[in-house]
């Protein structure tokens, strides 16, 4: 269970390392693709539909595709849209679509990228086609390109090898709080000098195998989907790239012990408009977090991912 | 920061059902693989495989806990035992610790539930098969409300896992994290990894000239991590520090190896660097050894881009030709074997070794156990979608 709150309670999070900054959102979801459009559907409160409808892959990469399950189309449309956003922020650097040329410092050298991604439920439609083709046709049959792409890892695989992420690299599969840790692991590998730049987000998908099990695991919350990915960057990197880490979000995160958290209903912001979406449900917050931020409804926000253990806090600032 | 000991030990793999039967018959030479009796293995490239064959399986009354968590929370119990943090005679009693922590990985959950629910698409089928739920489960039943977290990062999974937990307790977020890796043998991973043909028709023979391939096996490896200064003040057994760390990808092809080891060499620098170890010191390497066409000597090029002279002077091993391929559990059952060459001065063999191969032109130990002092050590993990891992461990001497 998470939420979001303005954190007029809460302390702000120690900040005694590196600022962290976020450079580019990439958002699909049911209530817009993209960050305006995704913004604008929470300021419009665009009505409940929590399957995400015409979404077509070949609209965010230049290359076509043999076969991606829909996480992996998920992730890699999201992450092209953060790393665009994040490019444009460059003077005078070309833009590319697979973000690769962008991630150079001021004095061109490759900057150290990395990917963290979350995903309670990975690719789950892949892998029910695989086995089911297996146990229809037997094991000599298997179909190895289903195969490959049925990792709860494809996803993040694919995007280091489509946007050239050859930096720390990491799939969290914790469940509904597996947004949250993926954001808090990338943003502790830029803390720990492990890399310039990452990727982070949470994705999850509508599936079949999902679909039949969802009222007995979810009751009636409205079925979600979606991924939200930001691209992440250390002050140091930005003045390596002459941008000024003050006119962008920061964004931090702990632990915290869940007992200290109020075990009280309050759903996200996010969830009320475009469903649950498993692992992404926080990571799509947090992008939700980014618009109040920066729309100067207010300048501390935070997100409070309680799953098993110790709860995670991430809170995004401005100003 | 924090520096970080390893406190406790936990294995569950095809060699033995806990550390001193696997270690024992790991330095004998032994092979934990036999034929596949738990699915029908018609079909496959290889009928033999890595399964667990003395689990004790009476220590758990829950019927419906997925093989693959019995196998991790039973690591765990072992090695939490082995720390002296829970007590022999209760395995399941909750150790109720605040600043414990779990970090697991795994990279097919509970494959056995998985493939229970698509043919019967019974919802608890689901919830076992989910790929935290060895996590949430172990975290829940010893009471750990520190960090939890699972990972999975393809067959470097154990690595990643050790390293996500070495992070918490530098942060100063846990004294004490359980960490590792867990998955079980399913007909899905099976069938796919049959079809990509990374499993060998013969013997896993890593680094030999005529090795064509993989054996895969299931299991579990965990390790107690813990705040240096938490274990000295309860005056724990050390065995080791873990040094430092390093994840990344290819990013160069899904299933394809990047045949140059680039990589690779660059998670080894990486994981030097961040143990702040100069390659010179290393004296032992648990490879990562698939026994896989391109695999072997890509591994092989990246050590001796990384090491120089050294890779030529010092042991290097793979164990998978004893353990099999425990997928998620490789890595961490590898640092594991990687701790206890430290503690007795003994690194194991490569098994199966009988032709060397110019291209894989390390001391790689074959056969027999060689009796070697090892100060500091790599264990090395890689895996499908072009994961790379690495991790330094380090003696640990009272005088640090």
């Amino acid at each position: 269970m998470g939420r979001s709150l303005s954190a007029g309670g809460s302390k702000k999070i120690r900040l005694d390392l590196q600022r962290i900054c976020i450079t580019g959102v990439g958002v699909v979801s049911s209530i817009g693709i993209g960050r305006e459009s995704f913004f604008a559907g929470l300021r419009q409160g665009r009505p409940k539909t929590g399957a995400i409808e015409g979404f077509r892959i070949e609209d965010y990469l230049e290359s076509s595709k043999t076969y991606l399950d829909r996480c992996s189309a998920f992730t890699l449309a999201a992450c092209a849209l953060a790393l665009k956003e994040s490019e444009q922020n460059d003077v005078g650097s070309p833009l590319d679509s697979s973000g690769s040329k962008a991630l150079t410092s001021a004095g061109g050298d490759a900057l150290d990228t990395g990917i963290c991604l979350g995903t309670a439920f990975g690719c789950l439609q892949t892998m029910e086609d695989f086995i089911g083709k297996v146990l229809e046709k037997g094991a000599k049959f298997a179909n190895s390109l289903l195969f490959s792409h049925s990792y709860s890892n494809s996803p993040t695989s694919l995007a280091a090898i489509e946007f050239n992420l050859s930096g720390y690299h990491s799939t969290v599969t914790a469940g509904e709080d597996s947004g949250a840790a993926a954001l808090m692991q990338a943003i502790d590998a830029l803390r720990l000098g492990y890399a310039d730049r990452m990727l982070a987000g949470g994705v999850d998908v509508l599936s079949a195998p999902l679909l039949r099990v969802w009222s007995e695991l979810y009751g009636d919350r409205l079925a979600g989907e979606g991924a939200a990915f930001f691209v992440l960057e250390t002050d140091t990197s930005l003045l390596s790239r002459g941008l000024q880490p003050e006119a962008f979000a920061q964004v931090q995160a702990e632990c915290v012990a869940a007992s200290e958290i109020p075990d009280r209903e309050a759903p996200h912001v996010s969830e009320a408009l475009l469903g649950f979406a498993g692992g992404a449900a926080s990571a799509l917050e947090l992008a939700a977090c980014l618009e109040r931020v920066e729309s100067g409804e207010s300048n501390l926000v935070e997100i409070v991912s309680k799953g098993t253990g110790a709860a995670r806090r991430i809170q995004v600032t401005k100003g | 920061m924090n520096r970080v000991a390893i406190t406790g030990l936990g294995v569950v793999c095809p060699l033995g059902s806990n550390v001193e039967a696997f270690w024992r018959r790991l330095i004998a030479g032994k092979s934990g693989i036999g034929p596949i009796t738990k699915i029908d293995p018609t079909g496959l490239r290889n009928e033999e495989g890595g399964e667990i064959v003395d689990f004790d399986w009476s220590i758990f009354s829950d019927d419906l806990v997925d093989e693959a968590t019995q196998y991790a929370f039973a690591a765990s119990v072992e090695a939490l035992r082995d720390a002296q943090l829970i007590l022999p005679q209760s395995p399941t009693l909750p150790v109720g610790r605040p600043r414990t922590g779990v970090a697991f990985s795994t990279n097919f959950g509970g494959a056995a539930s998985w493939e229970s629910f698509v043919e019967s698409g019974e919802v608890e089928a689901f919830r076992e098969f989910g790929f935290h739920r060895a996590a949430a489960y172990t975290s829940q039943v010893l009471g750990l409300a520190g960090p939890s977290i699972t990972l999975s990062n393809s067959c470097s999974s154990g690595v990643s896992a050790i390293g996500c937990a070495f992070d918490q307790i530098r942060l100063g977020r846990a004294d004490v994290m359980v960490a590792g890796g867990h998955d079980g043998l399913g007909l899905s991973s099976l069938a796919g990894l049959s079809i990509l043909r990374t499993i060998t028709a013969e013997k896993c023979r890593p680094f030999d000239k005529n090795r064509s391939g993989t054996i895969f096996g299931e299991g579990a490896g965990i390790v107690v991590l813990e705040d240096l200064a938490h274990a000295r003040q309860r005056n724990a057994r050390i065995y080791g520090e873990v040094s430092g760390y390093a994840l990344n990808n290819n990013a160069y092809h899904l299933t394809a190896p990047d045949k140059g080891g680039a990589g690779m060499a660059q998670v080894l620098r990486r994981a030097l660097k961040n143990a702040s170890t100069p390659p010179e010191s290393i004296d032992y390497i648990n490879a990562h050894g698939t026994g896989t066409q391109y695999h072997d000597p890509a591994e092989t090029q990246a050590i001796k881009e990384v090491l120089g002279p050294r890779a030529y002077e010092i042991p290097v091993s793979s164990i998978k030709g004893a353990t099999s391929h425990t997928m998620a559990a490789a890595g961490a059952i590898e640092a594991i074997a990687t701790v206890l060459a430290m503690r007795d001065s003994v690194v194991p063999p490569t098994v199966n070794y009988e032709t060397p191969d110019p291209d894989c032109d390390l001391d790689v130990v074959p056969n027999e156990a060689k009796a070697w002092k090892v100060d500091a050590a790599l264990s090395i993990s890689a895996g499908i979608g072009g994961n790379n891992g690495a991790i330094v461990i380090s003696r640990w001497k009272q005088e640090d």
